[in-house]
């Protein structure tokens, strides 16, 4: 379960790092120097993401790995909302909504 | 903050789309790949096993790379899209990866209404949040 939190924990930091990379503004040093020390942010918290979820699904069921890995969807269009103030539309909320309850169905194998 | 490209599809979707691609093949891969081999779990049986069972590990490798390569397209769909609207395509390799699970003898999953409608609910999210909006 903890092992779980942190795949959603490191995908959400990944993904936020990749955006720092393509699209923040270096606070100093070179623009190229920025993007490769996020990148490797990035590539570093996916990476580590992705090892942990192979070994999850290893031990444990997709009708229990799926639906708690969709949370990342909820998580990473709050964190776009607070950290890149990002407006979200109800009908995006929506649309997240269906995803995550897609997903649900697909790990129980609907 | 998106543009729109001649063709109307608006700017970033396409690498995005490359990248989701990209990783719903590293997964085929490496889902392949991993299943050949013994637990993770137990690193002095799955580490030795990597030199042993070299076609697993070959396709362990390449679905890496694809991942790789994979994460460098989103790097530049992330230049011109929002977090918020790029990520939720990611859900998308669900779809893809069910539909080469029916495909491919490799992995048997075979057609089920009930997950065809779970994609349609996925799709169908994907369109809400991706999808042309009145007034931008």
């Amino acid at each position: 379960m903890i092992d779980i939190l942190a795949v959603n924990i490191l995908t959400c930091a990944g993904q936020l790092a990749q955006k720092q990379a393509a699209s923040g503004e270096p606070k100093r040093g070179s623009r190229q120097r920025h993007v490769l020390l996020w990148l490797g942010i990035s590539l570093l918290c996916l990476g580590s993401a992705m090892l942990l979820w192979l070994s999850v699904l290893q031990r444990v069921p997709v009708g229990v790995a799926y639906p708690m890995l969709s949370l990342n969807f909820i998580l990473v269009t709050l964190a776009a909302r607070w950290f890149w103030h990002e407006t979200i539309t109800t009908r995006q909320w929506l649309g997240i909504a269906l995803i995550v309850l897609g997903v649900i169905f697909v790990g129980r194998g609907a | 903050m998106t543009t729109i490209n001649p063709r109307g599809i608006p700017k970033g979707f396409a690498p995005a789309l490359l990248s989701v691609l990209l990783a719903s093949s590293a997964q085929l891969l490496m889902k392949g790949g991993i299943a050949a081999l013994p637990p993770m779990a137990d690193p002095m049986t799955f580490v030795p096993a990597l030199w042993h069972v070299w076609p697993a590990t070959l396709a362990v490798a390449t679905g890496l790379f694809f991942y790789v390569a994979s994460m460098l397209s989103w790097y530049f769909a992330l230049k011109s899209l929002p977090l918020s609207i790029a990520y939720p395509l990611i859900s998308l390799s669900y779809v893809i990866v069910w539909l080469a699970a029916i495909a491919l003898p490799t992995f048997p999953d075979t057609f089920s209404l009930g997950k065809a409608g779970a994609m349609a609910m996925i799709l169908a999210g994907i369109y809400l949040v991706c999808g042309k909006r009145k007034g931008g």
